[in-house]
């Protein structure tokens, strides 16, 4: 075949098996609204700098790490944002606990500090402990020299716990614990001995915030997106199916219109392949397909049908001599046309608004693998099938 | 016919028009995404009764659809509505302890995020059309035929958020995608018009004109048909999907106005510019 020495398609053979190899033996990873899980964005109420954004985020990390999810991703979104991805199914009311709160702790006995977060030494988790339900804790030394400051003579006193200026618990000091020696072992009970699922999900937002410390700024929760694994594979299944039957629809369109199949394949074909190089660019950069980048990889297919549409009617219509010409206004026309759409997608792109990212990047992608790797070859191809029809 | 294209041309933009003016009106269904809120979908077993969740929560929206092989609860909830107690209610209706087992979804959108929606939404599409406008003036370097693709891209936008506002559509982060979109494929059929009618020598005007409509209706009818079978494909096998399917219904509209914009208006223009504007000179 005298096309498989052409250049262009050469390229194009070249970069599609490479997609297609990369697809296979790197595989393509999905984001958490098609393969189940949650994504969580919380702002922070002023912005922070670079050094405060990595303590927050080592401190997300190691409260849903604390809370039994391993395989979480925190990370940060400019200046004012985090964003966190959890690949599995989890307790939502729980997590948006843990994560919201700042987790500043302090005690107070009658209005004087006795002891605050950053003097806790060690955490139990939650558990029963003899005062009933709770968490157990140790202060360090210096912690308990300070409690055991405050405490003197005051058995009988209540001592009130704070976490985020929200009074926790107020146990009764007892008398032989108010004597002035060191005593590092401390209990924050919530509930008796039967806690109800609230209770729980207090006391390990409790736990969490003594253990991981507490947040330099407050943060709020932007946005959550969850879904249960078997529903994201319910996605998958359908947008394939439905972008299958588009895929037929469309060639049964041009079908009609052009009536040969010289013409049609090769339509359809460029058009896949164009498919195959996004999944294989998405498989090279680790970027994970979400519902968005399904709807971007779509109008790119549209996107690209209409440019082949353009290229044929330009060939069909240029006489033999003037063929050249043709081509060089149809790549004239898609050209523009692409430099509109990624104009258009650009501002996305840039200003990564809500959770649009995904479907700038692929269209942008798809757009420009379209004018620069399939669509010269499409028209080297039509162009030969076309002389000898 | 010949004679009354100028008046045909107008027809289509003043439809835009009014398509503005109903949209200021009428206004446009809020998603979650700009008031703020949660929504939940959750498959739910055939005749799934919830009238004693309603009860419970008046201010909450219910609403089942079906697909072919289960029904779905959808629920909207505003940001006033405590959500663990609405959740830990749907987890006892539906017998379970932990709704994630289910085919469940979730989204909330905190009220930060919700109140900067107006602002970085516009901010999008009116960047996206100046970039628009700008590339489509550096491609031709005319103002009048530049003028007419521009205005046919801002009619199309126009008559597809009236859509919105009649079938009732929410403004949400995916329907700003499929604006987007939409400016894409308007101004592809446009630039096609363009280019073939002031660089195309051979032919006379309206032998470009019809030869540009065959290329161009090809062009839409296709974007057309996928659009149709990606709607009716999402609506009846996962209705929870809505961000498809509404992309879908939104490029439906804009696209079916584009074929009149282009067509009349943008060929009208055209028409105008080189029979009469270009010999003038």
């Amino acid at each position: 075949m005298k096309l498989l020495k052409d250049k262009k398609v050469l390229f194009l053979l070249v970069c599609v098996l490479a997609s297609i190899l990369t697809i296979v033996f790197n595989g393509i990873s999905f984001g958490v609204d098609l393969s189940g899980g949650s994504t969580i964005v919380l702002q922070t109420e002023e912005t922070v700098d670079d050094e405060e954004m990595a303590v927050i985020t080592e401190i997300l990390t190691s409260r849903l790490n604390t809370n039994g999810l391993s395989d979480v991703k925190v990370y940060a979104r400019g200046n004012d944002e985090i964003a966190i991805e959890i690949p599995e199914s989890a307790d939502l009311e729980r997590i948006e606990k843990v994560i919201a709160q700042q987790g500043v702790f302090y005690a107070e006995i009658s209005n004087t500090t006795a002891y605050t977060g950053k003097d806790v030494e060690y955490v139990e988790e939650p558990g029963l402990t003899a005062a009933g339900y709770g968490v157990s804790f140790k202060l360090s030394t210096d912690g308990a020299a300070k409690f055991a400051n405050v405490s003197y003579g005051k058995g009988g006193y209540t001592v009130n716990l704070y976490l985020d200026d929200k009074l926790i618990s107020n146990p009764v000091l007892s008398p032989d614990l108010a004597d002035g020696k060191s005593h590092p072992d401390q209990v924050i009970t919530v509930a008796g001995s039967n806690p109800t699922e609230e209770d729980e999900t207090e006391a390990w937002a409790i736990y969490t915030a003594l253990k991981s410390g507490s947040l330099p700024v407050k943060v709020n929760i932007a946005y959550i997106n969850s879904i249960s694994p078997t529903l994201g594979q319910e996605f998958i299944k359908s947008s394939m199916i439905a972008g299958i039957i588009a895929f037929l629809a469309v060639a049964l369109v041009i079908g009609i219109r052009y009536k040969t199949p010289k013409i049609v394949l090769p339509i359809l074909i460029t058009g896949a392949s164009e498919v195959l190089l996004i999944l294989g660019f998405a498989s090279v950069i680790g970027w994970k397909l979400d519902l968005a980048a399904i709807a971007g990889i779509i109008a790119t297919l549209g996107t690209s049908v209409d440019h082949q549409i353009v290229i044929t009617d330009e060939t069909l219509a240029g006489e033999s001599k003037k063929v050249k010409r043709s081509i060089q206004r149809a790549f004239f026309i898609i050209f523009g046309a692409a430099a509109t759409t990624i104009a258009a997608m650009s501002p996305l792109f840039l200003m990564s608004i809500g959770m649009l990212k995904g479907f700038a990047i692929t269209t942008i992608a798809g757009v420009l693998f379209g004018v620069f790797i399939s669509r010269p070859a499409f028209a080297t191809i039509i162009r030969e099938l076309l002389r000898k029809y | 016919m010949y004679k009354n294209y100028k008046v045909l041309t107008v027809i289509p933009v003043i439809l835009a028009l009014l398509s503005v003016v109903f949209v200021s009106v009428n206004g446009l269904n809020q998603s979650i995404d700009v008031s703020g809120g949660t929504e939940i979908t959750v498959i739910v077993p055939n005749n799934f009764d919830y009238s004693s969740l309603e009860k419970q929560y008046p201010n909450v929206d219910f609403k089942i659809s079906k697909s072919s092989s289960a029904e779905y609860l959808d629920i909207k909830a505003g940001t006033g509505v405590d959500i663990n107690q609405l959740r830990t209610s749907l987890a006892t209706a539906l017998n379970t302890d932990d709704l994630s087992n289910l085919q469940y979804t979730e989204k909330q959108i905190g009220s930060t995020l919700s109140s900067k929606f107006w602002e970085q939404g516009a901010l999008a599409v009116g960047f996206a059309f100046l970039f628009m406008a700008i590339v489509v003036y550096v491609i031709f370097r005319t103002p009048v035929p530049s003028f007419a693709v521009i205005l046919a891209a801002a009619s199309d936008i126009a008559i597809a958020i009236g859509g919105m506002s009649i079938f009732g559509i929410p403004i949400s982060t995916s329907t700003i995608a499929a604006l987007l979109m939409l400016i894409g494929y308007s101004v592809d059929t446009d630039i096609m018009l363009t280019t073939r009618v002031l660089k195309r020598k051979s032919d006379t005007l309206e032998g470009r004109i019809n030869q540009s409509m065959k290329t161009g209706m090809t062009m839409s009818i296709t974007t057309i048909v996928a659009m149709a079978v990606l709607y009716f494909v999402v609506s009846y096998i996962v209705p929870a999907a809505e961000m498809l399917k509404d992309i879908s219904v939104v490029l439906l509209i804009g696209l079916i106005a584009d074929l009149m914009l282009t067509w009349i208006t943008n060929v009208g223009i055209l028409r105008y510019y080189v029979t009469e504007l270009k010999k003038s000179k």
